[in-house]
């Protein structure tokens, strides 16, 4: 993303505007947003607060930016680069080589949808955080096939003329990996969103509570059961209430998975790109340039994991790292919702065009490493137990309950570290790394060795004692850096000399004996 | 190549060799100044504590007691650990760098995958004539820095690190 001027430039390509539409989507998505405030306001008595009507002016003031953002924005395609002119007062210039272009994400909101628009985010090879996102929002959804061929694909000859709004989306063209099985939304209830969910709109409906006024416990409903629960013993409204949460959780759950997940498709395009598809009222779909694929990760949280469920992610240059509004942050994107292991364990081979990775079993970092997971377990359970026992001793909590805790800790960290010993493990298959670690959320990474750049290695006084080292593979896709925690000695170093051969002549053998 | 679980011991053992070139020795009392900078900026917020009465720590003493033994460890220890540990080389193909002093790091970024080579100075290490470089790459995580180099070391370590550099493409973006 240079602000170069641009020299080598087909300078016949027209200025385009974003799509006229957008004039109408925008306000009315404002006052959408702007309903639950209305609704507080409504119930609450519009004289009720008495200060002026911030929510209102704001969003006024929204819609009015909308506008002239619409107004001010210009883009053009052209062969060499593609650039974006916005800004009334602050003018800015955005030019974006094509050859730096690695992800292109299509989203469309409900609104958008009816009007047949869609937002165009285009991804970089930067890693800066804070760069210029390059970001159309209000394409026609017709071009999109086209666009995304011509950025993407990389069918162009320097000299073929860029037309994004007419080229047909050729269907032969691609091959789909996967889609949306209703069996899967089975494993929605294990994937714990519904707890988020339902935490927020607890804290919303709390909010409106408190605004309009209102004593939850004179509500109707509320109040019958709350005479209900009074009416048995504690231990039966215990179990009243987990159930309710359980079942409430799970049912968000499922609702989460569905709106998320809707028409998922995995689809590889001949082109040589990955794009997946899905949502059921906010569509999106990403498409990632193969070329750009260090590798793929698979996340087992552990609930997830209890139910034989997995997700699956790719692990590329150029995707957004803040996530925006799919909520996966971490630079990369979803190629696989939570599904079973067996479905996404093929996905993973066919998408890596390799299944030795994914299958491949991993070796043990040893003795020493497995006493380091118990000693660091045990250390936070040894923390809990002087937490919990300053607590005891200052605030009076119930004594008698004191060991019964600290059991519990001891147990849970025992657990906790005999997992993730067992989880721990890495190999090198076929110039790929494969890591797994973790135990609550375990992950398993395939990165190609091809898109590691460097390696750091660290080692605190306690792994030097122990004769480990953690060694961390960095690398422009995905999160970055992939570490390889308490490897033996030598280990890391044999592995540091595969991930990065410029590190050969740093290395040197010692005698196996002693010297005396 | 495959890795064995717990090293094979018997067979062979590796080992990472020092960087070639140490640090100017000047660099021991930067970070001698800045850690006391430091700790003078968490001695003012004390005796601001103490002098306006706030009761958030309500054990003065020990808290003051502890605060100055700690600092005092840190200031006249940690500059003479780091002296001793940071090094840095530039080879053929690579930059190669170990800092750190609790904890300590090997950085190795091949030449061929930097981008950039900044050369700073602070207020601090403008006292001592020292610069810092830093050498990014296209990861996020994997920039190198090399802290305390004499002024005129970094100049040219730096122009030798962009040459190097310049000539190859790739950098795995």
């Amino acid at each position: 993303m240079t602000d170069r001027p641009a020299n080598d430039v087909d300078l016949e390509s027209p200025w385009r505007r974003l799509s006229a539409g957008m004039l109408l989507v925008e306000p009315v998505r404002e006052v959408i947003r702007f309903i639950p405030m209305l609704l507080v306001l409504l119930v609450a008595g519009a004289t009720g607060d008495g200060g002026p009507p911030w929510g209102l002016l704001g969003t006024g003031l929204v819609v009015a930016l909308g506008i002239i953002r619409y107004l001010t924005t210009r883009y053009r395609i052209t062969p060499a680069v593609v650039e974006i002119r916005r800004g009334l007062l602050q003018r800015r210039h955005l030019t974006v080589p094509r050859d730096r272009i690695r992800t292109i994400d299509v989203s469309a909101h409900p609104l958008q949808r009816l009007l047949r628009l869609v937002r165009v985010d285009i991804g970089t090879g930067s890693s800066q955080p804070h760069a210029a996102s390059v970001r159309l929002d209000g394409l026609p959804a017709v071009s999109v096939p086209g666009l995304r061929a011509e950025l993407l694909h990389r069918t162009t000859g320097a000299s073929r003329p860029a037309r994004p709004a007419v080229a047909a989306p050729d269907g032969a063209a691609e091959v789909e990996l996967t889609r949306l099985r209703p069996g899967w939304i089975a494993l929605a209830p294990a994937t714990l969103s519904g707890v988020v969910t339902g935490a927020v709109l607890i804290g919303f409906g709390f909010r409106l509570l408190y605004r309009a006024r209102l004593d939850p416990a004179e509500l109707g409903p509320v109040r019958e059961a709350l005479g209900f629960l009074q009416g048995h013993s504690v231990w039966l409204d215990v179990g009243l209430a987990a159930a309710t949460i359980l079942i409430l959780v799970a049912l968000l759950s499922v609702a989460g998975y569905v709106i998320s997940y809707w028409g998922f498709r995995l689809v590889r395009h001949t082109g040589g790109t990955l794009q997946v598809s899905r949502g059921l009222l906010t569509t999106r779909s990403t498409s990632v340039a193969e070329r750009r694929l260090r590798g793929v990760q698979r996340r087992e949280p552990l609930v997830l994991r209890w139910a034989r469920g997995a997700r699956l992610h790719a692990v590329a240059t150029g995707l957004r790292r803040t996530g925006g509004e799919g909520g996966e942050g971490g630079g990369s994107s979803l190629l696989m919702p939570p599904a079973p292991v067996a479905d996404v364990l093929g996905v993973e081979s066919t998408v890596l065009g390799d299944e030795r990775p994914t299958n491949a079993p991993l070796a043990e970092h040893g003795p020493a490493a497995r006493r380091r997971r118990y000693t660091r377990a045990l250390a936070g359970a040894a923390g809990f137990a002087a937490v919990l026992a300053a607590l005891t001793w200052w605030t009076g909590l119930p004594a008698p309950l004191y060991p019964i805790w600290v059991a519990i800790a001891l147990i849970g960290a025992l657990l906790l570290a005999a997992d993730r010993y067992r989880n721990l493990g890495h190999a090198l298959v076929d110039r790929h790394l494969v890591v797994r670690l973790g135990s609550l959320h375990r992950r398993r990474t395939v990165l190609a060795i091809d898109g590691v750049i460097g390696v750091t290695i660290r080692q605190s006084p306690f792994q030097r004692r122990a004769g480990l080292m953690t060694v961390i593979a960095t690398t422009a896709a995905g999160s970055q850096h992939y570490d390889i925690p308490d490897l033996p000695r030598t280990v890391a170093i044999d592995l540091t000399r595969a991930l990065v051969p410029a590190s050969r002549p740093l290395i040197r053998r010692r005698s196996p004996y002693p010297t005396s | 190549m495959t890795t064995n679980a717990a090293g094979d011991r018997s067979a062979e053992r590796l080992a990472l060799r020092p960087p070639a070139h140490r640090v100017s020795p000047r660099a021991g009392w930067y970070w001698f100044a800045t850690a006391l900078a430091g700790w003078l900026v968490v001695a003012a917020v004390l005796v601001a504590a103490l002098v306006l009465d706030w009761p958030v720590p309500p054990w003065k003493g020990p808290l003051l007691a502890s605060t100055a033994l700690i600092a005092s460890v840190h200031v006249s220890v940690m500059p003479r650990w780091r002296l001793r540990v940071h090094r840095w080389e530039l080879t053929d193909t690579a930059v190669y760098t170990r800092s750190g002093w609790w904890t300590q790091e090997w950085r190795i970024a091949p030449l061929n995958r930097v981008q950039t080579v900044d050369s700073s100075r602070g207020p601090i290490a403008r006292l001592f004539r020292l610069t810092e470089l830093t050498v990014t790459t296209a990861s996020a995580a994997g920039p190198i820095k090399i802290e305390g180099l004499d002024d005129s070391v970094a100049a040219r370590l730096a122009a030798d690190i962009t040459a190097a550099a310049g000539a190859t493409g790739d950098d795995a973006t």
